[in-house]
C-alpha cells in the first residue's frame, strides 16, 4: 500500500501515530525488567521514525499527554454518554472507513459523524446484556429510526443502517469482554430486529465464535460449516478458525452463569 | 515469567538491554497492539517479549536493523499468546484506553477520528492469518523493506512477497466489509 496512493494509506497512517507504553506501563514494566528509570519518563518514541535520543526523551506521548489526555476524557465522557462509546470506537469505524473508502479526499470533521450518530436511536434489547459497563455506557436512547432503512430481497443491495451496526456493536464488546452468553442474547435481539439485514455475515460469524466460546462446539461446527458454504470467501473465516481452535484445546466447557 | 534483571555484559556492538527498553518499548507496544493482543494482556505480553529480547540479546547482530529483529520476537511471543487455549478466544479490544493517551497536537474532534482509525485498522487486521499479519504489519506499517521482513520472519523473500499480496487484498475486503455495505 506504500506505493498505492489510496484511501487505505491514510488509514493506516493513523496507526502509524498510534500511542505506546503508557507511562505508568513503563514504570512497572522497567521495575518487572530490573531497569533503573530515570524519572518517570514516558514513552520516548513519538512516532514510527528513527528512534529518539533515550536520554532526552523524558516526556514523550504518553506523558506529556496529561493535559490533552484530561481534557479529552473530559470531552468523550460527555461524549459517550450521548451516543455510547463503544459505538463512538466501533460503529463509528464504520464510518470512517465507508467514508474513507468512498471520498479519499480529506474526511470532514468528526463532529459531522458524531452529529449524524446523534439521530441514531436503538431500542432496549429484548434480552438484557449482561456487559454491565458496556451496557451502561450503550443505554438505549430512544424508539427507532435508523437512519437507512435496512432492506433485501427483490435482488436488490442490502443496506446497512448505523442501527443495526450498533447493535452488532454491542454483540461484539460483549464477546471481547468474554461475556459469550451477552454477545449471543445481543444477537438475537440483532437478528429479530434485522432479519434481513446488511450485516448476517457478521452476525452468523459472530454467532459461531460465541458458540465455541460457551462450549456449544457441536452447534458451532453445524453453523460454520453452512457459513463456508454461504460465505466462502468470508472475511472472517480465520476468526471462526481460530474460535474453532481455541474450543478444540479447551476440554473444560467455558460455563457463564 | 522470570525476571530479566541480571546484569547484562554487552560486547562493545552490542546494545545495552536498557537503551534497547528507553528507546523501542513504544514500538513493542505497538506492535503487539498490531498483531493482536488485546489491551488488557499488552502489559504482560510486552514483558514476555522484553524478557526474550534480554535473553537473546547475544544473539543480535549490532550491524542489522533492531526494530525488524525485534518484531520477530514479538511476532513469535504474541503468536504463542493467541494459540493459547484461553487466549485464542479473545478478540482485540476497541482502543478505549487510547482515547485518552492521543498525542498533543490535535483536538479533540481529531483525536477521536484517529482513534476510530486505529480501531478499525486493528478490526480488520485481526481478519488477517497471522503470517499474513505479520507481513502486512512490518511492511505496511513499520515501513521495513521486504527483504528486511523475510529476514525477520525467517521465510523466503518470494514468500513474503506473496503474503504481502494476499493479506493486502484481504485487509483491504475487510475495511470494506467492517465499513459496511451501504
Amino acid at each position: 500500500m506504500s506505493e498505492h496512493d489510496d484511501p487505505l494509506s491514510a488509514l493506516l497512517e493513523a496507526e502509524r501515530d498510534a500511542p505506546g507504553m503508557p507511562a505508568d506501563v513503563s514504570a512497572r514494566l522497567a521495575s518487572r525488567l530490573g531497569i533503573p528509570m530515570p524519572g518517570a519518563g514516558g514513552a520516548s518514541d513519538p512516532g514510527n521514525g528513527s528512534p529518539p535520543d533515550a536520554a532526552s526523551s523524558g516526556g514523550g506521548a504518553s506523558g506529556g499527554a496529561s493535559g490533552v489526555a484530561t481534557e479529552l476524557s473530559r470531552w468523550t465522557l460527555a461524549r459517550a454518554t450521548q451516543l455510547g462509546l463503544v459505538f463512538v470506537l466501533g460503529a463509528g469505524t464504520g464510518v470512517v472507513a465507508d467514508r474513507m473508502l468512498s471520498h479519499p479526499e480529506p474526511a470532514p470533521p468528526t463532529a459531522t459523524i458524531i452529529a449524524a450518530a446523534s439521530h441514531v436511536t436503538v431500542p432496549a434489547p429484548a434480552a438484557p446484556v449482561a456487559s454491565e459497563p458496556i451496557a451502561t455506557a450503550l443505554a438505549p436512547v430512544e424508539e427507532p429510526a435508523p437512519t437507512v432503512p435496512t432492506s433485501r430481497g427483490d435482488g436488490e443491495a442490502h443496506a446497512t443502517s448505523d442501527a443495526e451496526r450498533l447493535w452488532l456493536e454491542r454483540a461484539e464488546a460483549a464477546y471481547g469482554s468474554g461475556d459469550a452468553r451477552a454477545a449471543l442474547s445481543a444477537l438475537d435481539a440483532h437478528a429479530r430486529r434485522f432479519p434481513h439485514g446488511g450485516l448476517s455475515e457478521e452476525r452468523d460469524a459472530l454467532r459461531i465464535r460465541a458458540l465455541y466460546l460457551v462450549g456449544e462446539r457441536d452447534e458451532a461446527d453445524r453453523r460454520a460449516e453452512r457459513f463456508a458454504s454461504a460465505y466462502p470467501a468470508s472475511v472472517f473465516a480465520r476468526q471462526i478458525t481460530r474460535a474453532r481452535e481455541g474450543a478444540e484445546q479447551t476440554h473444560t466447557p467455558v460455563t457463564v452463569p | 515469567m522470570s525476571s530479566a534483571s541480571a546484569t547484562l555484559e554487552p560486547s562493545a556492538s552490542t546494545p545495552r538491554f536498557e537503551d534497547i527498553y528507553a528507546r523501542e518499548r513504544d514500538y513493542v507496544w505497538r506492535t503487539l497492539r498490531r498483531l493482536g493482543v488485546p489491551d488488557r494482556h499488552l502489559e504482560d505480553v510486552a514483558h514476555d517479549v522484553l524478557v526474550v529480547v534480554h535473553r537473546k540479546l547475544g544473539d543480535y547482530q549490532a550491524s542489522r536493523p533492531l526494530r525488524p529483529w525485534l518484531f520477530g520476537i514479538a511476532f513469535r511471543v504474541a503468536s504463542d499468546f493467541r494459540r493459547s487455549a484461553k487466549n485464542a478466544r479473545e478478540t482485540p479490544q476497541d482502543d478505549v484506553e487510547g482515547l485518552a493517551r492521543e498525542p498533543e497536537g490535535a483536538g479533540p474532534d481529531a483525536m477521536l477520528e484517529s482513534a476510530q482509525r486505529r480501531a478499525l485498522v486493528y478490526r480488520a487486521l485481526d481478519t488477517l492469518e497471522d503470517d499474513r499479519r505479520a507481513v502486512f504489519v512490518l511492511h505496511e506499517i513499520d515501513g521495513e523493506p521486504i527483504p528486511a521482513v523475510a529476514e525477520a520472519l525467517a521465510i523466503p523473500v518470494n514468500t513474503a512477497y506473496s503474503r504481502l499480496r494476499v493479506a493486502r487484498e484481504e485487509f483491504s475486503a475487510s475495511v470494506k466489509r467492517l465499513g459496511g455495505a451501504r
